[in-house]
């Protein structure tokens, strides 16, 4: 569950580690509850999610926001490479 | 000697139709299966001002045994007005018990003669400087009727006791309040809060708060802090202080202040930096004209102009605003909804507050209806949710008042707005980054 290497998933990590500054993400499940797992507030949840589109590069769908809670969504929303899944340029 | 300190929680509309739209307080914060309420800082704090001999419990309603009593020498209680008769309910099955009650807070310091007739005792004010005597005069049989506590200097070392927080420790919550200051110099008509019971505005010391953080942080599992402040920022030379002292704790927090703090540039770096989340400023109207009177030095409309650049400069640090608004007011005509409505497309606010103007027993604004006879009853305690209309509007009837707000929430509330404002929210945060 580390967060180095250069993969989407370690990448992911590293924004959450680095937004939510919990050690807990590192220990994180693919498929765990971010928000009940880390205690975030809801805006705490929006700024890990304005965090990844920054630095993936993308923008995920407005509807599609609330559904963003677990590594493995998040992963597949920024894509393999970052720009695909549940997200729009 | 054992005392019971009984908490009461959760206030909930009256009016059918609104409750059938879901209204409710506002809440922010993601709960997971965490109880709604918060603590009740006014009974931890009465548990600080105990003797160390007695043996304290402290008890949310929804934890008493639903038939018979649990056993106590001694019991205060502390309610919200809106749910002061449930409180007396339980005050008086315990004086019929044989236990002695001591009733305080709010509604009983504004309104001590009826909290009177279901109490053994009513504390008035703060519990500092009452407290410690009630329990005295309890030991020794020599309880008086009331007790008046301190209005000033309720944060000196004379009086002032730490909130016990421990006893918290096990129970769900995931929020805190901490006090940082009581009262407000703003004096608003309508205002319940602790500007009632103080007698001018006071500010705990830095080392005090922090003192109070640390505690709180050692019984619950990263809380997320909620100033139990009415006007937080008054000093903004003490606010920077205290926003320095926060910033290396790495908390979550949420205040409420008024306006002025956007003109504080440094205060508002630190704001961001100190973990603030949300703060909360009474907008009330959504220009000037609507906010005349309002307060006796018309401070709010003064500030009216600049609402709309304060809330850019707050949000632009991705500290969020919950901009509250206060429907019926006496300049407000039936077009005031759709006004408020478009103040807050326009302004980007992140979270929105809508409620009705309610004459809190005990302030001037009752005082004012009463005389003018715009009162529906004399007494409506339990309507007095934020949510109820209780009074006759001076430019529009109760029904265009009630029909006007369920339009305002149906159109605030809805779930494309909230996705609107979330977009608009990590779009600060993204140029922040």
């Amino acid at each position: 569950m580390a967060a180095e290497g250069d993969g989407t998933e370690a990448r992911l990590r590293r924004v959450l580690l680095e937004v939510t500054r919990r050690d807990e993400v590192l220990a994180l499940g693919r498929d765990d509850d971010l928000v009940e797992r880390l205690g975030l507030d809801s805006l705490q949840g929006l700024r890990v999610l304005a965090a990844l589109e920054k630095r993936f590069g993308v923008r995920f769908q407005d509807e599609r926001l609330g559904e963003l809670r677990t590594i493995a969504r998040l992963e597949q929303a920024v894509g393999a490479d970052g720009r695909k899944g549940a997200a729009s340029q | 000697m054992r005392i019971g300190l009984i908490a009461m929680s959760g206030v909930r509309v009256k009016n059918a139709e609104l409750a059938r739209l879901g209204v409710t307080l506002p809440q922010f914060v993601s709960r997971g299966r965490v109880i709604a309420s918060l603590p009740s800082l006014g009974l931890l704090t009465v548990a600080g001002l105990t003797p160390d001999d007695c043996d304290v419990g402290y008890r949310e309603l929804p934890e008493l045994p639903e038939d018979g009593l649990e056993p106590f020498d001694l019991v205060a209680l502390s309610s919200y007005t809106a749910q002061i008769d449930e409180a007396y309910a339980l005050a008086d099955r315990y004086r019929a018990a044989g236990t002695t009650v001591v009733l305080g807070g709010l509604h009983a310091s504004l309104l001590p003669d009826e909290a009177a007739e279901h109490a053994d005792c009513v504390v008035r004010y703060g519990a500092e400087g009452a407290w410690p005597r009630v329990v005295e005069d309890f030991r020794a049989g020599r309880l008086q009727p009331r007790y008046d506590g301190l209005r000033a200097g309720v944060f000196e070392d004379a009086g002032y006791a730490r909130p016990r927080f421990d006893l918290l420790r096990g129970r769900p919550y995931n929020r805190i309040t901490v006090q940082t200051s009581r009262g407000c110099p703003l004096d608003c008509e309508f205002c319940a809060a602790s500007l009632r019971i103080t007698s001018s505005f006071q500010q705990k010391p830095v080392d005090k708060v922090l003192a109070e953080i640390s505690a709180a942080l050692a019984v619950a599992e990263r809380p997320f802090f909620e100033l139990a402040d009415d006007n937080t920022f008054v000093n903004k030379k003490w606010g920077r202080e205290l926003l320095r002292a926060l910033r290396p704790l790495g908390i979550r927090w949420f205040t409420e202040t008024d306006v002025s703090i956007a003109e504080d540039e440094e205060l508002l770096d630190l704001l961001a930096e100190s973990g603030c989340a949300q703060v909360l400023i009474g907008f009330e109207s959504p220009d000037a004209e609507g906010l005349a009177g309002l307060d006796p030095h018309d401070w709010k409309r003064r500030h009216a102009d600049g609402y709309l650049r304060a809330i850019e400069r707050i949000q632009s640090r991705g500290v969020s605003v919950n901009g509250c608004f206060i429907l019926g007011l006496d300049s407000h005509t039936p077009d005031v909804f759709e006004r408020v409505r478009d103040f807050i497309v326009r302004s980007g606010l992140l979270e929105v507050q809508i409620t009705v103007l309610t004459p809190f027993p005990g302030t001037p604004l009752y005082a004012r209806l009463a005389r003018e006879g715009r009162l529906l009853r004399e007494r409506f305690w339990d309507q007095c949710t934020l949510f109820d209309v209780t009074y006759r509007p001076r430019h529009m009837s109760v029904d265009e008042l009630e029909a006007g707000l369920r339009w305002l929430f149906s159109e605030v509330y809805h779930e494309a707005e909230f996705t609107r404002r979330k977009r608009r929210y990590m779009e600060i945060v993204k140029q922040r980054l």
